[in-house]
């Protein structure tokens, strides 16, 4: 296992982020869905080196993040794009990724020239190497950090939203970078349920700082058989509904005898696991 | 027979020594330059400073410092150098101040690196060191590249003496690293200016504490027209401030997290250090 994370509590102040979480993941993508503030941040962080947790053991890369030495070894085969790309404005692209290359240990200026010509053109920044940071839009910082994450192709990645902001030409490069290497371990967050079910092989849903689901994403669409259907109202079991293109209304919940189930999807299943919590940001 | 072995290996990077060299964990020379990790960062921050206008206007400043020729030689070169190292610590301070002050929310993606948060930190105090050692090239050549009247023979620094220049250089700057660091925004330049003005004001209004101050006249003038070097001791002055600067660099790294230990028993070595030639430096 690429990582373990076992019985892991983080709080900050009141806040619980994470509640005893505990968490297996091995090669390949998997990855993390819950609503705001459900602690998938927190438990990135913790994976990248970048929190300690309070409680709990975890192991990444088969060392401890607790321990200096480890620590320093696991950065050296990790590669993080954190939520908020902290890029440096007045720097170039170019620069910016020419000193994390630096910081990372490539040393040789040649080599590292041709590291950072190779990630640039990996997330498609080769034509904008020169232009300033501040001068970035949102999905271009995003292809920034996403950069800085793939200097030294790193046996594990950390990215947390790392499709915010992109077109969905750029969303499908993205897809194609994260996956086309099976022998890494790529530990990804996300909103976006089509990205899950396109990339992932493991998805694990987390809410509260528990982990409420863990499986494939086809496993993940098939718990909430029987929860799904349609018809022409939104009925009185439906805890979830919506007008879909074709003018039927999309239900979640318990249908009621006789209703036309439908297959569900990887949102449905997500929507159907977190429940209550996933209607309070639209207020139904 | 090292650099013979350098040059044999960089001629022929085929042979069996480069794997043994490899084999046993050692870089081998040529595969790639073994420069410390602060010290390329420090390249690239160069590269980009170089660059400014602000740079440039410094760069202009420094050729006319040493290319004027001035009435009493050497002796008005020095002190102009000494003069002008003071305007220079603020304008290092503020550039430094601006371009760590444009890098705040960088600490995670810079934090999970092997090398952390120090070492972009640690990339600046060796840039402070160069611009160290630059201060010093100028003021030496101001100081033994041009004669000055016989009269003032006396007067003139001897070569540890002249280290004030770019102690007061690096000092200042270590100054503005530690308020970037603390106060990651424009203010922190203004503060550090305002700190160093009023450091030396206090210092120098007591001519007993003048040694203390970071920045001191080798001259005192005398109504009757007298001419005699500062009482006390300049040599220790510059062990005082070297202390300073040692502890500035401490103070500076222990803004960023990690091991701190062996930057407590360097703060303290640097502390004791600092007092004693302190002491020493007064009249």
């Amino acid at each position: 296992m690429s990582l373990q994370v076992n019985e892991v509590r983080k709080s900050f102040g009141r806040t619980t982020a994470l509640d005893g979480l505990s968490l297996d993941v091995g090669g390949g993508v998997t990855g993390l869905l819950g609503p705001n503030g459900a602690g998938k941040t927190t438990l990135l962080r913790i994976v990248a080196t970048v929190l300690a947790a309070d409680s709990g053991t975890v192991r990444v890369l088969g060392r401890d993040p607790g321990d200096a030495k480890d620590r320093i070894e696991i950065r050296r085969r990790l590669g993080y794009l954190p939520q908020d790309v902290g890029a440096y404005n007045g720097f170039s692209v170019r620069e910016f990724v020419d000193y994390i290359a630096v910081l990372k240990e490539h040393r040789e200026r040649r080599a590292r020239r041709e590291e950072v010509d190779r990630v640039l053109e990996l997330v498609d920044l080769s034509d904008q190497a020169y232009t300033r940071v501040r001068s970035l839009s949102g999905g271009m910082r995003r292809r920034l950090g996403l950069a800085t994450a793939f200097l030294g192709s790193p046996e594990l990645l950390v990215l947390d939203e790392p499709a915010v902001g992109l077109d969905p030409q750029q969303r499908l490069r993205f897809r194609e970078l994260v996956s086309n290497d099976p022998s890494r371990t790529v530990l990804l967050s996300t909103h976006q349920t089509d990205d899950v079910a396109a990339l992932c092989r493991d998805v694990v849903v987390v809410n509260e700082g528990k982990v409420l689901f863990r499986g494939s994403p086809a496993d993940l669409a098939a718990s909430a058989r029987g929860r799904v259907w349609r018809s022409e109202v939104r009925e009185a079991g439906a805890e979830l509904a919506w007008v879909a293109g074709d003018g039927s209304t999309r239900q979640i919940g318990t249908p009621p005898a006789g209703a036309d189930l439908v297959e569900p999807t990887v949102e449905d299943a997500y929507l159907v696991l977190v429940g209550a919590k996933a209607l309070q940001p639209v207020g139904v | 027979m090292l650099v013979l072995g350098v040059l044999f290996e960089r001629a022929r990077p085929d042979l069996r020594v480069r794997r043994w060299w490899a084999r046993h964990g050692w870089t081998p020379p040529g595969t790639r330059l073994a420069v410390p990790v602060p010290v390329a960062l420090a390249g690239v921050d160069a590269r980009r400073l170089l660059l400014r206008p602000t740079t440039l206007f410094v760069a202009y400043v420094l050729w006319r410092l040493v290319t004027d020729r001035l009435p009493r030689g050497a002796y008005d070169g020095v002190n102009s150098t000494v003069g002008f190292a003071w305007a220079f610590v603020g304008v290092l301070a503020i550039v430094l101040v601006a371009s760590l002050a444009g890098r705040d929310r960088g600490e995670e993606i810079v934090g999970v690196t092997p090398r952390g948060e120090r070492a972009p930190v640690s990339s600046w105090i060796v840039l402070l060191l160069c611009a160290g050692l630059l201060e010093y090239g100028l003021a030496a050549v101001r100081r033994w590249g041009h004669s000055a009247p016989e009269s003032y023979a006396a007067l003139m620094p001897d070569a540890w003496e002249l280290a004030q220049v770019p102690l007061m250089l690096i000092g200042g700057g270590l100054l503005g690293l530690i308020a970037a660091r603390l106060v990651p925004a424009w203010v922190a330049a203004p503060l550090t200016m305002i700190l160093g003005i009023t450091w030396v004001g206090v210092f120098s209004a007591n001519l007993d504490l003048a040694m203390l101050a970071p920045v001191i006249d080798w001259i005192e003038y005398h109504e009757d027209g007298r001419v005699v070097v500062e009482p006390g001791s300049f040599g220790w002055h510059n062990a005082y401030l070297l202390g300073l600067c040692g502890l500035g660099a401490v103070a500076a790294l222990m803004t960023t997290p990690g091991r701190r230990r062996p930057l407590l028993l360097a703060g303290t070595a640097f502390g004791v250090g600092t007092v004693v030639a302190g002491v020493l430096a007064l009249p």
